[in-house]
């Protein structure tokens, strides 16, 4: 499976993974935005780092909180696909069993 | 025939454990109060970085802790956000996980007391990927038409 595919599988924990490392990196982009801002002391110079810093940073965070949802409930999802599928098979296997006592009954 | 009363009740068995126990398990209630914390501390953040600010005059001053302290502050509430939900999420897929376990063992419990020998291929593993190679096992066993 190449990477690319396993980043999409519903199964596997790298979108979380990556949700997680997004939502470090928002953190990041604050504590960058805070010190930068700190250490410019004219207000015009310092709206564009609060804008560009902050609202990117908070951004990054907002991506990585659906990232990670959205990959928990694919992973939900495709865990109760299996159980279904497991489902259908026993019941396949009840069908197969009461056509063959029909045919054939024991005794 | 193989004995039925030597079968085991699976409604006697306790249903399979959901996917990930301890700490971090679905069915845990430890991320559920860390995001409630994380939460109530992002609030915390944004009351200490308003209270920085209303104690500056100077603009270049409280703009560091504005969107500094108050971004920091927004982006922990939003974490603590994620995890109660994603938490809550978990906890219900468990529960549903674990019902449909249950049914699924009871299905196979019924078609065992109807064919208790090994005629029938085993069903496939709870994976469930192996189900169209069930199948044609039991397409393969079927006894033939008269």
């Amino acid at each position: 499976m190449s990477p690319l595919d396993q980043l999409r599988s519903d199964r596997g924990r790298d979108g979380i993974i990556v949700g997680v490392i997004l939502g470090v990196a928002g953190f990041g982009a604050l504590a960058l935005t805070w010190t930068a801002l700190a250490s410019e002391r004219i207000v015009p110079y310092q709206m564009p780092i609060a804008v560009s810093g902050a609202l990117a940073g908070l951004g990054l965070i907002a991506v990585a909180t659906v990232v990670v949802n959205v990959q928990v409930g694919r992973r939900a999802s495709a865990r109760r696909r299996d159980l279904l599928d497991d489902l259908a098979t026993a019941l396949a296997d009840l069908a197969m069993a009461a056509r063959t006592e029909d045919r054939a009954p024991v005794g | 025939m193989a004995d039925r009363d030597e079968q085991p009740d699976v409604r006697d068995q306790s249903p399979p454990r959901p996917s990930g126990s301890g700490l971090f398990g679905a069915e845990s209630s430890a991320i559920i109060i860390s995001g409630i914390a994380l939460i109530i501390l992002g609030f915390a953040l944004i009351s200490f970085a308003w209270g920085r600010v209303a104690a500056l005059t100077d603009v270049h001053e409280q703009m560091p802790w504005a969107i500094g302290g108050g971004g920091v502050g927004l982006g922990v509430l939003m974490t603590g956000l994620a995890a109660v939900s994603v938490q809550a999420r978990r906890r219900s897929a468990a529960l549903d996980e674990r019902q449909l376990a249950l049914v699924v063992a009871l299905v196979r419990d019924v078609a065992d007391a109807f064919l208790p020998s090994a005629t029938a291929a085993e069903p496939a593993e709870t994976n469930g990927r192996s189900s169209t190679t069930a199948r044609r096992q039991l397409r393969a066993n079927r006894p033939a038409a008269r």
